[in-house]
């Protein structure tokens, strides 16, 4: 395909961003013209409608995502034609400064296609089901305009061919993230998160953009493509050379290092993971396309895309492996705990995100990839499933549902498959992508292998208590709306959710069930692959040894999480309280581990703010103007001891003449 | 270019020729002063208020000759253009020889544009100002002509006088129009600039004598062997004065104090252009007249630019008058332009000239934003605010792009000229380059967190009565930044290629200078 159509991609949700943009300034305006102009023609007022109405916003975005949908899905057919080889389609100057020449251009590869389908695909979904979900808020055309942004931002980071731009459409991203996460910014709580999720994930980007800086600044190119060839080169006497382009060993890792912050920034992973579960203060389809799909597995994308990077140091590649190891089994135990079913499935998509990590750290790229496109679907499909449970029950809390099952059947069929996807059963997405990703494991790190392996253990477990409390049971009456908002009148019937929202539910179902037939035969690897310099053939690994052993740990956790519940009141008599068994533990794991106080009470506020900062305004204002002020004062002090000189007598002036004139006459006399 | 025709002078002088036609107008009875004062809508049912209309039709034609003349400037010859020049004071026997020389070369443009931009901007948002009308807006043309000359003047006699000049109508306009501490921040103001001057005037004088004339075009380092200071001296006088303006930490306790107390136009001229000022003389002057000394002296400003990015970060943080956080803001923004001159090469140099060309948008249209608050409000201590953004959503949109500018966020154009800073001064300056990224962590601290506690958050009822952006001044002002903003970062070269042509001599003298110390020994 031509350059063009990719622009065109791009170009489309841009477009339908400036519409929403111009509804949504619209509506503001013609609120108060009765204010400001008395004399406003009435006449107009049909046309003012006409870019004020609400649709306005929702349908052209709609529209442009599903055309550029088609053509992502005919660039996909393309692409796998050529073997997901790279097509080196242009590259524009934007502008020079000296020696740093900034392009703008595409790359298109296996991986790129891949990703253009996932991210066009599944914005197309939610935003149908968001015509549904945010029908009637007062803010639904400023929704869409932030989600037509968003998406533009997303595809331009996929597109990127220099890593400048991708840093650019990174930062994008992560604006729209902080407009949607603060969209409802009148809660407290929702403005705040916003914020940190900026803070946290800007943290990480510091790490990237270092990277840029001194990739830049040593080999003079921030091409991609270039720089993967050179990473891929292998070191010679610790120096990476070809093509004309050098760098050191230590540079390299650094430079992967940064890559690596900025990664763990953006799909929270340890430590900087507190951002994502404070994001679901968002609207529910903004987590499940920003905070599950797409935005959150650009930190899996950015590795992918630089893996010979990655893997041009042990240090980096290890580091992100254990990062990765650790982040899954941790963020599997808080998800255990949680109360809020958004909760839940936030620290199951960080626990998610972190098998990707580790397996690209021990050199799983395509199974990352993998897992990458199919957790997009279900994890989204999970997330829109418990936006349709909060749209009739009004609540979050899974203490307040129950019983669902029944009352809202298609809700319940499509959370149960995504659920029993994301524990990773046959023949479901989830179970191929994640067994790839645990058979490499168990090829080539033991140790992250196990941490792998019990992370999918309490995958089964926590889902199923989700579930359990959810769908299960007697119903608990849901919550009535808070005054001011949006939502259905009467919590105590709950019922199904309209079209507009149960058909991309059932939709994503479909993708979730076919989508890992893919990689049977190896045909998904060899795609991805073609996007590494040197590309190999995919090949379909199969250990009985895994598939037996994964599939009966997560049916016995499963199933032990089912008896728990199911006779919760039977394991309360016996003493235990939550789901462990030691109360300290228990706190432990609900007040997060202590990272989140850490991080904010502990050295925002109290090191930062109340230390650093303090002391520092107190400096500026007490000594540096302090200084001044005092230099001034002492002027004048001085000014005012010498003025009875100035006193405009003659008598003193003459006096003044007669003395000087004495002292000069003795000096020229004397010496 | 050479229109045949004194553009330039032109330029600069018809701000001048506003203040004589506002000049000529019948001044206000007193009665009619207190009736506008008094009674209630007076103003409005009087007769139309001249000077305003008056300062717009003529801030609007300078804007437009600075347009044209950007449009027609020859991208292809570097070096000065619509020159006018003759002499002034020829006394060859003890060699002051002083020209009137006028030029603008690829540094200088943008930042003509700029200042006749703002100052448009300016007389806009004083659009519902009526206190002595007559002058302030004279005064707002009498600054416009002064910073026009410093960035045009060939000569240092001129640019010294123009430099002065901006101090009389800033003076005047913070004690008579400003609000808070005025007559003291207006004070502070003006000595601690004159402070400076003295050293300025100093340099420039032995700069001067020592060449046998004050044409920056014509002096060189070589001829300044005689002056009766030593180079490193001349330089470190000329760069406490630019110092002071830019200003760098801990030169700078000025700039909250005059920014706060000053009326909106003036903070947003202050910070638009008036600090541009030091910038601009250190690569023009300092860097082109003395490379040698300023080669050497890389280290030192690099330094002096990390600190003010990072420390002037944290203060601004634990700021509560949100005009005074956004002040202390400039101070961590201009240290950026310190650590792009110290790279020594034409991306950092060019990236520091960028930096001062957006931060003039971005600054001036977040000091817009808050003083249509503040008109709204009338207070501008953050602690007071909540929830702004329900009853004054359009100027919410405008603030909360105005502050994703100011922390750098790609696409606008702030976030252009820091990463061409960051690129270009890295290779030479790795550890204060490293340090200077937290500042762009810290922007984004300061500036979310003061849109959270003001404009985000519950309802707040006291609130309800505001009325939003409803006057075409606002929109037209709100809109052409948006637009400019937009269109430097999403299309950087209008403006990068000429400030690229405008650095590369001065990158030139350097690495010839340099080469040469290292080829000599």
């Amino acid at each position: 395909m031509s350059e063009t159509i990719f622009w065109v991609i791009l170009f489309l949700p841009l477009t339908a961003f400036v519409l929403a943009g111009i509804s949504a300034v619209n509506q503001n305006l013609q609120r108060q013209i009765p204010e400001w102009d008395p004399n406003y023609p009435r006449s107009w007022k049909p046309i003012a409608d006409l870019f004020c109405g609400p649709r306005l916003a929702s349908t052209p975005l709609i529209i442009a995502l599903a055309v550029a949908f088609l053509l992502a899905v005919i660039n996909l057919i393309d692409s796998i034609g050529l073997r997901g080889l790279p097509l080196g389609i242009g590259t524009h100057e934007l502008f020079t400064a000296g020696e740093l020449v900034v392009n703008v251009g595409v790359r298109i590869d296996g991986l790129t296609s891949v990703m253009l389908v996932v991210v066009t695909g599944v914005s197309l979904l939610v935003q149908v089901y968001s015509t549904g979900y945010m029908d009637g808020d007062h803010g639904y055309r400023r929704y869409f305009a932030f989600m037509a942004l968003f998406t533009t931002s997303m595809l331009g980071l996929v597109l990127a061919d220099n890593l400048l731009m991708l840093f650019a459409f990174w930062e994008l991203v992560g604006l729209t993230s902080y407009l949607l996460i603060g969209f409802w910014f009148h809660r407290p709580a929702a403005a705040a998160a916003a914020k940190k999720a900026f803070l946290v994930t800007r943290l990480g980007d510091l790490g990237m953009l270092a990277a840029m800086i001194l990739i830049y600044s040593e080999t003079g190119t921030l091409d991609i493509a270039s720089i993967n060839v050179l990473a891929d080169s292998g070191a010679e006497a610790g120096m990476f050379a070809i093509n004309g382009l050098m760098i050191g060993q230590t540079a390299m890792t650094l430079f992967g290092l940064g890559l690596i912050a900025g990664a763990v920034g953006k799909s929270a992973q340890f430590p900087l993971h507190i951002w994502l579960p404070d994001a679901m203060e968002g609207p529910t389809p903004v987590s499940a396309l920003v905070h599950s799909a797409t935005m959150v597995a650009a930190g899996v994308y950015l590795l992918a895309r630089f893996f010979p990077v990655i893997h041009a140091s042990s240090t980096a590649s290890d580091l992100i492996a254990w990062i990765g190891a650790g982040t899954a089994l941790g963020a599997a135990l808080l998800a255990m705990v949680q109360v809020d079913i958004k909760r839940v499935l936030a620290y199951s998509t960080i626990s998610q995100l972190a098998y990707m990590m580790f397996a690209i750290g021990i050199g799983g790229y395509a199974a990352a990839v993998f897992h990458l496109m199919t957790h997009a679907f279900f994890k989204a499909m999970l997330f829109l499933g418990s936006g349709s449970v909060n749209h009739s029950t009004n609540t979050f809390d899974m203490r307040r549902m129950g019983g669902l099952r029944t009352l809202m059947p298609i809700t319940f069929l499509t959370f149960a498959v995504g659920t029993l996807s994301l524990a990773g059963i046959f023949p479901l997405s989830g179970f191929w992508s994640k067994d790839e990703i645990l058979i490499y494991a168990w090829d080539h790190n033991k140790g992250v292998f196990v941490l792998g392996l019990l992370a999918a253990g309490l995958t089964a477990a926590y889902m199923v208590r989700a579930v359990y409390m959810t769908f299960f049971g007697q119903y608990r009456g849901g919550e009535d709306v808070a005054p001011g908002e949006h939502g259905n009148e009467d919590p105590s019937h709950p019922h199904e959710s309209p079209r507009s929202m149960t058909m991309p539910l059932l939709i994503l179902m479909v993708i979730s069930v076919v989508a890992g037939f893919l990689t049977i035969g190896g045909e998904f690897q060899t795609w991805v692959y073609g996007a590494l310099p040197d590309p190999k053939e995919g090949s379909f690994h199969w250990s009985w040894g895994i598939f037996l052993g994964s599939t009966a740990l997560a049916l016995a956790a499963g199933g032990a999480a089912y008896m728990f519940m199911h006779h919760r009141d039977r394991v309360r008599s016996w003493g235990i309280g939550g789901i462990w068994p030691i109360p300290e533990a228990q706190k432990f794991a609900t007040e997060l581990f202590y990272l989140d106080s850490l991080a904010e009470n502990l050295l925002a506020r109290r090191v930062f703010y109340g230390w650093i900062a303090r002391s520092s305004a107190w400096f500026d204002a007490t000594i540096v103007d302090g200084v001044v002020n005092r230099a001034w004062r002492e002027g004048l002090t001085i000014s005012n001891g010498a003025r009875f000189v100035q006193n405009g007598w003659v008598q003193a002036g003459t006096l003044s003449i007669g003395l000087g004139g004495m002292i000069i006459w003795i000096a020229v006399v004397l010496f | 270019m050479d229109p045949g025709f004194p553009v330039l002078s032109l330029l600069i002088f018809l701000p001048l020729l506003g203040v004589l036609l506002i000049a000529l107008l019948p001044g206000r009875h007193t009665r009619t002063e207190w009736l506008v004062q008094n009674a209630p809508g007076y103003a409005t049912r009087g007769a139309v208020d001249y000077p305003k209309w008056i300062a717009l039709g003529i801030s609007l034609g300078t804007l437009i000759i600075a347009l044209v003349m950007f449009i027609i400037f020859d991208r292809s010859v570097s070096g000065f253009q619509f020159v006018d020049e003759f002499d002034w004071i020829s006394a060859e026997a003890v060699g002051f020889n002083v020209t009137y020389a006028f030029g603008v070369d690829g540094l200088s443009m943008p930042l003509v544009f700029l200042t006749a931009f703002l100052t448009v901007v300016g007389v806009l948002v004083s659009w519902r100002i009526d206190l002595r009308t007559k002058e302030y807006f004279a005064w707002l043309l009498v600054l416009e002509t002064s910073v026009l000359g410093v960035f045009t003047s060939l000569d240092l006699i001129f640019f010294f006088l123009f430099w002065e000049l901006e101090l009389i109508p800033m003076f005047l306009l913070i004690s008579i129009w400003g609000s808070g501490n005025r007559n003291y921040s207006a004070l502070k103001f003006v000595l601690y600039t004159v402070f400076g001057s003295a050293f300025m005037l100093a340099g420039f004088l032995a700069m001067g004598v020592a060449a046998d004339t004050f044409d920056i075009r014509e002096i060189r380092q070589d001829a300044l062997a005689a002056a009766f200071l030593p180079a490193p001296v001349i330089f470190a006088f000329i760069l406490i004065a630019f110092s002071i303006k830019l200003p760098v930490v801990p030169l700078h306790t000025w700039l909250p104090d005059a920014h706060t107390d000053a009326p909106t136009a003036v903070s947003v001229i202050l910070a638009g252009v008036l600090l541009k000022m030091g910038g601009y003389g250190i690569l023009r002057l300092l860097f082109t007249l003395m490379p040698e000394v300023g080669a050497d002296a890389d280290l030192a400003l690099a330094i002096i630019g990390v600190v003010s990015i990072v420390y002037g970060a944290i203060v601004t943080i634990r700021q509560t008058d949100l005009k005074r956080l956004i002040a202390y803001s400039s101070v961590s923004h201009m240290g950026f332009v310190l650590l792009g001159v110290s790279a020594l090469g034409v991306t950092g140099m060019s990236g520091a000239a960028m930096q001062l060309v957006t931060h003039g948008l971005i600054t001036g249209m977040l000091f817009v934003m808050v003083g249509l608050v503040y008109d709204r409000t009338h207070t501008r201590q953050i602690a007071d605010m909540r929830g702004l953004a329900h009853y004054i959503p359009l100027l919410g949109i405008g603030m909360v792009f105005a502050g994703l500018a100011g922390l750098g966020l790609p696409a606008l154009a702030g976030f252009v000229a820091e990463i061409t800073i960051f690129l270009g001064a890295f290779g030479s300056q790795t550890a204060p380059v490293s340090v200077a990224l937290l500042g762009v962590l810290l922007a984004a601290a300061y500036i979310l967190w003061a849109l959270q506690r003001t404009f985000f958050g519950p309802k707040d009822e006291k609130w309800s009565h505001l009325p939003d952006a409803n006057h075409w001044s606002e929109f037209t002002i709100i809109g052409a930044l948006m637009a400019l903003i937009v269109l430097l970062g999403v299309y950087p070269s209008i403006v990068m290629d000429l400030l690229e042509m405008g650095v590369e001599p001065i990158v030139h003298e350097i690495e010839a200078v340099v080469s040469a110390g290292a080829g000599g020994g």
